[in-house]
């Protein structure tokens, strides 16, 4: 007779050997040491995943800081070169007014409102130091400088066009 | 007792040390005897075993209720055997493969006045290799795919160890039978 010893050791389920007295306890042992070893382990992975979040915090926030100064800057050195422009150009055409202009009167009259404008324009300056990033303070630097320049512009206009009415005038009487 | 051994395994994954005693108590005995399979020394299947179950408990939150606890935690503890064999320099691997597949592969047919422990003496005379494979498959019960997995060797291996360990063992066997008989 054949039998399929596969089937036999279906059913291999005898427990032949003994463990020793002591494993219960020893093993009570192995386990306490093994857990507080595995809680270490994970204290020490929070930790590390902490101080990993901090860095990145830190980092995130000193780079955006960082680009932030960068575009201040950028801000600062663009004004103070349209600054630079306007002022030079007031300047050219503050000189034409006073060649062209005659009447003391309004010479001195245009000399005050300048100076005014620029007094404001210093004021709005310190607000600008104080705060760079406001693009309203911007605006009103540049339609200030813009004013000055418009105003020279239409005064010398306007001189120029009297001019040319006078000698059409006095080619007419002529 | 399902239920019970469920809220047990519940109590593991919260890392509770009663709980884990517990299922200790459970299958110490049995997980004891599978691993003197393979370790004849108790002391070093003791310590293979108990380091088995600590491996158990630091994955049991892998463990899935699809399958028994019992069969999840022996495969635990049978790679934890396969492993400290490893360790101890035993290769599973062969280069010489043999080229003409037996058909017979399926005949595990003995003759029925042979017993089990007289199987099992002759299984331990086997080389350590085909031991391995034989006891993983008879005794243990795994399929090919399983053996392969456990010993991270090709299919093809587990068969061909398989097929020479049977063989062998017939040989074996036979002597044993002959000499009872006679």
């Amino acid at each position: 007779m054949k039998q399929d010893i596969r089937d036999l050791f279906r059913k291999y389920e005898v427990f032949n050997n003994k463990l020793p007295d002591t494993h219960k306890q020893e093993f009570y042992d192995k386990l306490k040491g093994f857990n507080s070893k595995t809680n270490k382990q994970l204290n020490y992975k929070n930790i590390y995943r902490l101080a990993a979040t901090l860095l990145l915090f830190f980092a995130v926030g000193y780079f955006m800081l960082q680009g932030n100064l960068k575009n201040q800057s950028e801000l600062v050195e663009q004004i103070e070169t349209i600054e630079q422009e306007y002022l030079l150009n007031i300047n050219k055409e503050w000189h034409n007014f006073l060649t062209i202009a005659k009447d003391e009167k309004l010479v001195k009259r245009y000399k005050k409102r300048l100076e005014d404008l620029n007094k404001d324009y210093q004021e709005i300056s310190e607000q600008f130091k104080v705060d760079t990033n406001n693009i309203l303070i911007v605006e009103t630097l540049i339609e200030n400088l813009n004013t000055r320049l418009q105003l020279l512009k239409d005064i010398q206009e306007h001189i120029t066009l009297l001019n040319q009415e006078n000698e059409y005038y006095e080619n007419t009487t002529i | 007792m399902q239920k019970e051994q469920k809220t047990i395994i519940k109590s593991c994954v919260k890392g509770n040390e009663k709980a884990q005693m517990q299922l200790y108590n459970l299958y110490c005995d049995a997980m004891f005897n599978i691993v003197c399979r393979y370790f004849k020394n108790t002391e070093d299947a003791k310590d293979i075993m108990q380091d088995g179950f600590l491996k158990a408990f630091s994955n049991i939150k892998k463990y899935k209720s699809d399958y028994s606890f019992g069969s999840w935690l022996k495969r635990i503890i049978i790679n934890q055997c396969i492993d400290t064999l490893r360790k101890q320099k035993m290769e599973f691997t062969i280069i010489d493969y043999e080229k003409i597949e037996i058909i017979d592969d399926e005949n595990w047919s003995f003759n029925n006045s042979i017993s089990k422990e007289t199987i099992i003496t002759a299984i331990e005379q086997l080389n350590e290799k085909h031991q391995i494979v034989v006891k993983l498959y008879l005794i243990e019960g795994y399929d090919h795919a399983e053996i392969s997995q456990i010993l991270n060797i090709p299919l093809k291996t587990s068969r061909t160890h398989l097929r020479r360990g049977r063989l062998r063992l017939k040989e074996l066997l036979k002597t044993t039978y002959n000499e009872a008989r006679y």
